[in-house]
């Protein structure tokens, strides 16, 4: 029976008269109350207790605080839907509807992006997960709310914005200035080098070629049930 | 007397084995019995050896294009691509050599260097062949650091009403321009420009407009060719996939529903040689999206002239009071039964047993023509015309005017003025949506109908009872070629709707007869007892011979 702690065998089969009283007790628990208050007061610097809110403290550059979502140089989100961090999440807070981006070179992009945050364990895998550097937390922890609607945070409270980071700071992201991390290639910036050869030459030299733009309209993800003809 | 024994005659040749139909190859030492007229890459599978590939597809010619199939035959000196090798007796295969590896790392690499990699924004990311082969027999990194080449101006293009084409992520594997050439019949697509800028893309100025284009899609092992309709709407691998049959028309093919959360996102087609081989045409594909929309979401009856809702089982009550009263009035020819095209066998049996036990003669199921459609099967076209999937199981679980009866032609000419009218789909024809018509309908003291859209039907009669979708109950349906066919239920109904046969057998209850424990599974072994033509039918027969599992079938993507 080695290892196995036998918990009845530790409780006595009668208190004694002085147990049962409690006031020997009561009284050593307010000296320790006592010599606390009065070290305190001595010496206040020794308190761990600080001012919240109007004194914060200092959290590591890798806190993980409420999330934000990266944007591009052009102020769109550099988010393309791909659905990553919602895989990966595993409080299953993470909701995503896709559309479709008018600029084919950022082509997918997110038109809903709601974070629970009520769900939401603040693991960070989110942050892991995305392979377009596009979602970073912050060390931003207030995020107070009355009802379960406001605990759902969608795009235009998660977006990137300069105040927030002014007042918090960036928390937990994939990469870090100093430390030998590097930030993943947004491919959306890379050249576009046209492979197309005479077809294109043509067209841009003006000569009429048929259209082979045969679809009507700009695409989009909502339902096309309309658009069927039987 | 002494018997000598007999001797062969000594030139006389052994007696020659029957010729066999079928070769014995080795794959990887093992070796298997195939048929002969089987490609190299399905003898494989049958030996449970899997040889990567992308151009190869069973249905379409062979080109041994991608050069992905590379494989090592003993005698042969060089690497050889499968698909291309005709199959002989004792041919040895070996797949698991470091030149076959080799080979086939090379191949990835090379396909690699121009594709994209854009996965985070790929429809096809998650049933895309390349992705699934680079991941099995490809490199780890790529040593490719120049710029990918690519195709402005012929990326996101919208190249038919249905598929969109995005040249930068094709491989070249030429298996959409084989299917709209071999199958469709269309040639649509081609090949334009050479060499390292060639491009798949249809002739100029000409849409990819056949009837089956989606299936183009399908067989793009990439996501180069992807179908507007279902463009961003999902990531595949959260879909659940559920065995089903097309409620388009008569030809029954099979589908496997893709649903999430109660939503149907997609149809695909789902192999079934015998009928739509690998195959589904657009109308029916397509037909996922209206499978999503409903009006009618609770029972409603109408009192006077106001309709207030009411519970499922009070409005079946209802129905049940008004038949008896217009029986006890009447008499059995004042009830009018109509079924559908649109229900499955169990629920036209359930209908056709209601009027049986009522004793009516009077009932019908009828069906609009529609543009004839037509799906290839393994050997032949399979053709349709009617709108719905099931007339041919409503006709054969007795739904056509008895002895002394009406159809529906006679009641709504007036020749016959039945006082009930009890129709189980409220969309069984345009009929429906006819004002007219169903003012002739209307006629009738007491109209009922189960529906899932609203209509003038709806509108016009005194219950209306909530009705699931083809997702959300199960059944049989009887094509064309009188082939049973099962189709299972995605997702459950939200309360308080109901499938046909669930309405349907609460109205049986409430006229006395039949039992709450009963299932479609239970009343399609009453069908196998009671009509003629299904004697014997085994549910588990319905899907040649054996039952398939959820999620766990081939599609044109993945022969």
């Amino acid at each position: 029976m080695s290892g196995v702690i036998d918990v009845s065998a530790r409780i006595p089969d009668r208190l004694t008269f002085w147990q049962r009283l409690y006031l020997p007790e009561i009284f050593r628990g307010m000296a320790v109350t006592l010599r606390h208050l009065v070290l305190n007061v001595v010496n206040p610097r020794r308190m761990p207790t600080i001012q919240y809110p109007e004194q914060k403290r200092n959290y590591s550059a890798r806190f993980r605080g409420k999330h934000i979502l990266k944007t591009r140089e052009d102020g769109t989100l550099k988010c393309v839907a791909c659905y990553m961090c919602a895989q990966a999440c595993p409080a299953e807070c993470i909701t995503i509807v896709a559309g479709e981006h008018p600029k084919i070179a950022y082509e997918k992009y997110p038109v809903v992006f709601d974070i629970d945050m009520m769900r939401c364990v603040f693991c960070g895998y989110c942050v892991d997960a995305c392979p377009k550097d596009a979602i970073w937390m912050t060390r931003n922890y207030e995020m107070a709310f009355f009802t379960r609607e406001e605990a759902v945070f969608s795009i235009d409270r998660l977006r990137e914005s300069k105040a927030e980071i002014d007042a918090h700071g960036y928390g937990y992201r994939p990469y870090y200035p100093g430390d030998g991390t590097t930030p993943p290639t947004d491919a959306s910036r890379l050249p576009v080098v046209a492979g197309s050869g005479e077809r294109d030459a043509l067209r841009q030299a003006g000569v009429a070629l048929p259209n082979r733009h045969v679809g009507a309209g700009p695409l989009n993800a909502t339902s096309q049930a309309a658009k069927f003809t039987a | 007397m002494s018997s000598t024994p007999v001797a062969p005659p000594p030139s006389a040749p052994p007696p020659a084995p029957p010729p066999k139909d079928t070769f014995t190859v080795s794959f990887d030492g093992k070796a298997i019995e195939v048929p002969k007229n089987l490609n190299l890459i399905d003898a494989a599978k049958l030996a449970g050896v899997d040889i990567p590939h992308f151009c190869y597809h069973p249905r379409l010619s062979v080109v041994g294009q991608c050069r992905m199939c590379l494989v090592e035959i003993e005698g042969m000196p060089k690497i050889q691509a499968a698909c291309t090798v005709p199959l002989k007796d004792g041919l040895s295969v070996k797949t698991t050599t470091d030149k076959v590896k080799n080979a086939r790392a090379a191949t990835m690499e090379f396909l690699l260097i121009n594709h994209p990699l854009d996965c985070p924004i790929c429809d096809q990311a998650g049933e895309c062949t390349l992705q699934d082969n680079s991941f099995g027999y490809g490199n780890q990194l790529s040593r490719f650091d120049e710029a990918k080449r690519q195709y402005p101006t012929f990326d996101r293009t919208m190249i038919g009403p249905h598929v969109v084409a995005d040249m930068t992520r094709c491989i070249q594997c030429t298996r959409c321009i084989r299917f709209t050439h071999e199958i469709a019949g269309t040639s649509e697509l081609t090949f334009l420009d050479r060499g390292g800028r060639t491009l798949v893309w249809t002739h100029e100025g000409q849409p990819l407009a056949n009837d089956w284009s989606g299936c183009a899609a399908d067989v793009c092992p990439v996501g180069a060719l992807t179908t507007r309709e279902f463009r961003f709407r999902s990531r595949v691998w959260y879909l659940q996939k559920t065995p089903s049959v097309c409620p388009g028309c008569n030809v029954g093919c099979n589908i496997s529903i893709e649903s999430r959360d109660d939503v149907v996102y997609r149809f695909l087609p789902r192999l079934n040689p015998t009928v739509n081989d690998y195959w589904l045409c657009d109308y029916g594909r397509f037909l996922s999206e209206p499978l999503n929309d409903r009006d009618v979401h609770k029972a409603t009856v109408r009192e006077g002239s106001a309709v207030r809702e009411a519970t499922v089982p009070a409005a079946v009550d209802r129905i049940a009071r008004e038949i008896r009263s217009s029986l006890e009035g009447k008499g059995p020819g004042a009830v009018f039964f109509l079924g559908s095209a649109h229900l499955s066998n169990e629920e036209n049996f359930l209908l056709r047993k209601i009027a049986d036990h009522v004793g009516s003669p009077n009932r019908d199921a009828i069906v609009d023509k529609s543009r004839p459609r037509k799906v290839k099967s393994k050997t032949v076209w399979v053709e349709g015309d009617d709108a719905g999937a099931n007339h041919q199981g409503a006709k054969d679980m007795g739904l056509s005017p008895g002895a002394g009866g009406h159809g529906l032609d006679a009641v709504i000419a007036g020749k016959a003025s039945p006082e009930v009218i009890l129709i189980a789909d409220a969309a069984f024809s345009a009929i429906a949506d006819d004002p007219e018509k169903v003012a002739a309908l209307r006629r009738a003291r007491f109209l009922a109908v189960a529906a899932r859209n609203a209509n003038a039907l709806t509108r016009a009669a005194d219950v209306v009872l909530p009705a699931a979708s083809l997702a959300e109950k199960e059944g049989t349906f009887t094509n064309v070629q009188g082939r049973v066919q099962k189709f299972d239920r995605a997702f459950l109904p939200k309360p308080p709707i109901r499938a046909a046969w669930e309405h349907l057998l609460l109205l049986a209850l409430a006229l006395g007869f039949g039992d709450r424990s009963w299932t479609p599974h239970d009343l399609l072994r009453q069908i196998a007892a009671e009509v003629p033509d299904y004697a014997g039918i085994k549910e588990e027969e319905l899907e040649g011979g054996r039952l398939l599992k959820k999620g766990d079938f081939a599609w044109a993507g993945r022969p």
